[in-house]
């Protein structure tokens, strides 16, 4: 579904992303994994159009998008949920889901979608006049993801959906991502908590200082202790 | 009482007026961080349209809205010429950038029109007075207070009920991200700019309608009236430049109404000791914006 090829992205002076490659298959859960500052979010950015690829191609079912608007790709059916929430906070909750749907004309299929996003989201429905800014942070993170979903994506992007919110919470979002994922979406995700996306991956990529270090299947990556110990920091060491 | 009301009358008028241009700052500044003092250049073309439109032979009630659409136009043009090869640059230099659009357009008045006032001919209905038994209010009053509420409530049902009016909105909170769900930069901020220049020149009819003359500097007080309003309301806050317009206009015209002849000459300095008294207090205006401009 999504495939990147040599990737190169600068931001400023810095190359944040070098020679990136990578690949989504329809229905899968990819997890981006790596530290602080490896070229996660910029690879993504570079993906969505919000910030320039200098090199490499990226190609979505087959069309290349590198370059392209970012209203364009949205149409194309890839969303991304940036990196803490960021809901327009001083927006009602219908009216941050109604914006996640400013691609699409058809009122009709974009109620659809609402009341598709509503079911699974019950707490949005009951908040629907509440401002944004005034939700918890799990439910904040509820909007930013059913928002993005108003844009009926085949290919959703998450940044760093656990950043933030207590472990509890983090374990309902992640279940979510997999309920997700059983509707037939496929799904690219960015983490600094290993441990929790390798457990809902199907497979993973390991970044650090904008490369590619290492991919494989999540258990192959989970079982590695190369992984746990020179990428992936203390969350991986062992509970013994 | 009478003269109560009639100042009132001239307060709410004036309030008005700068209500829709600082709103028009407002917009902007909201979205791009840029504060566009050429905005009062906008204002004074305004006037000129109505000029040559009458010299045309064009009634003043189809020149006026004319001159709105011209000037709306002038003022997409306006960003597209001179402000978006700055955007995302610092705050100094879009600031400077509208300082010199400002300037170039005051000179192009001075050297092609006229460096001295030009009249704009009114219809007898906007120079008359409606009698209220006590006191009197002239007609451009009332209609300048009529249009003006008229315009903020349209305004505020473009920003809540249309997906570009809530763009607008989400944009001058995130922009990034109002770009994430598909919305084209270059689209919402030509609207910023479209809204803008369709409030100054609304503005500007209604504040010629009071004076029937346009002259080159004629738009710069005004703005940099506008300019305060929306500093004393809260920079890039909506509300907050109705507000701080109103107010400005309601301390200006009842300072000049109720001030003894020996303090009147110093009716601007108390009236701006006023707007620093409330920033002291309020430092982030009486309503204050959040937000990340684009960069």
């Amino acid at each position: 579904m999504l495939s990147i090829a040599d990737l190169d992205v600068r931001y400023g002076a810095i190359q944040a992303v070098r020679g990136v490659s990578l690949e989504v298959a329809e229905g899968e859960i990819v997890a981006l994994l790596g530290a602080n500052g490896a070229g996660k979010t910029t690879t993504l950015k570079a993906v969505v159009g919000l910030a320039a690829a200098v090199r490499g191609e990226i190609r979505l079912a087959g069309a290349s998008i590198k370059g392209r608007d970012t209203e364009d790709i949205v149409q194309r059916g890839l969303t991304m949920v940036p990196e803490g929430r960021r809901v327009f906070p001083s927006l009602t909750v219908a009216e941050n889901l109604r914006l996640g749907a400013a691609t699409r004309r058809d009122p009709a299929e974009i109620a659809k979608s609402r009341d598709e996003v509503l079911t699974l989201f019950p707490i949005l429905a009951e908040r629907g006049h509440q401002a944004a800014g005034t939700l918890s942070g799990g439910q904040q993170q509820q909007l930013a993801i059913a928002r993005a979903l108003m844009s009926a994506p085949k290919l959703l992007l998450l940044d760093e959906p656990s950043l933030g919110l207590a472990p509890q919470i983090v374990d309902d979002i992640f279940d979510l991502i997999l309920r997700l994922k059983s509707r037939g979406l496929t799904i690219l995700l960015v983490e600094q908590d290993a441990v929790a996306a390798l457990d809902i991956a199907d497979r993973a990529y390991v970044m650090a200082n904008g490369r590619i270090m290492m991919s494989g299947s999540a258990a192959e990556l989970r079982a590695s202790d190369e992984v746990a110990h020179a990428y992936l920091g203390a969350a991986m060491e062992p509970a013994v | 009482m009478g003269y109560f009301l009639e100042q009132t009358g001239n307060a709410l008028s004036l309030g008005g007026i700068y209500a829709l241009l600082a709103i028009g700052l407002a917009v902007v500044y909201s979205i791009l961080g840029l504060i566009n003092f050429a905005h009062g250049a906008l204002m004074t073309l305004t006037g000129y349209i109505l000029v040559y439109t009458a010299l045309g032979g064009l009634p003043f009630a189809v020149a006026a809205p004319i001159a709105v659409l011209l000037i709306m136009a002038s003022a997409v043009l306006l960003e597209r010429i001179a402000f978006r090869p700055v955007r995302g640059s610092s705050g100094a230099t879009q600031l400077l950038t509208s300082f010199a659009v400002a300037v170039l357009l005051q000179l192009a008045f001075q050297l092609f029109i006229s460096t001295r006032p030009q009249v704009v001919p009114l219809p007898a209905l906007l120079t008359a007075t409606l009698d209220f038994g006590g006191f009197a209010v002239g007609v451009n009053r009332i209609i300048s207070v009529v249009v003006a509420i008229v315009v903020l409530l349209a305004l505020n049902q473009f920003l809540k009920r249309t997906v570009l009016g809530l763009a607008m909105r989400a944009a001058a909170e995130d922009f990034d991200v109002t770009r994430l769900m598909g919305i084209r930069a270059n689209r919402v901020i030509a609207t910023a700019f479209a809204i803008s220049g369709l409030l100054a020149a609304i503005a500007s009819v209604l504040w010629i309608a009071q004076r029937s003359s346009v002259d080159p500097m004629m738009g710069l007080i005004p703005v940099l009236k506008a300019f305060i309003a929306t500093t004393l309301g809260g920079l890039g806050s909506l509300q907050g430049a109705v507000l701080g317009g109103v107010l400005l206009g309601v301390i200006e015209i009842y300072l000049a109404a109720y001030l003894p002849g020996a303090a009147l000459p110093y009716q601007g300095a108390i009236t701006l000791g006023v707007v620093i008294l409330i920033l002291v207090l309020r430092p982030q205006g009486l309503i204050g914006a959040r937000g990340e401009k684009v960069k």
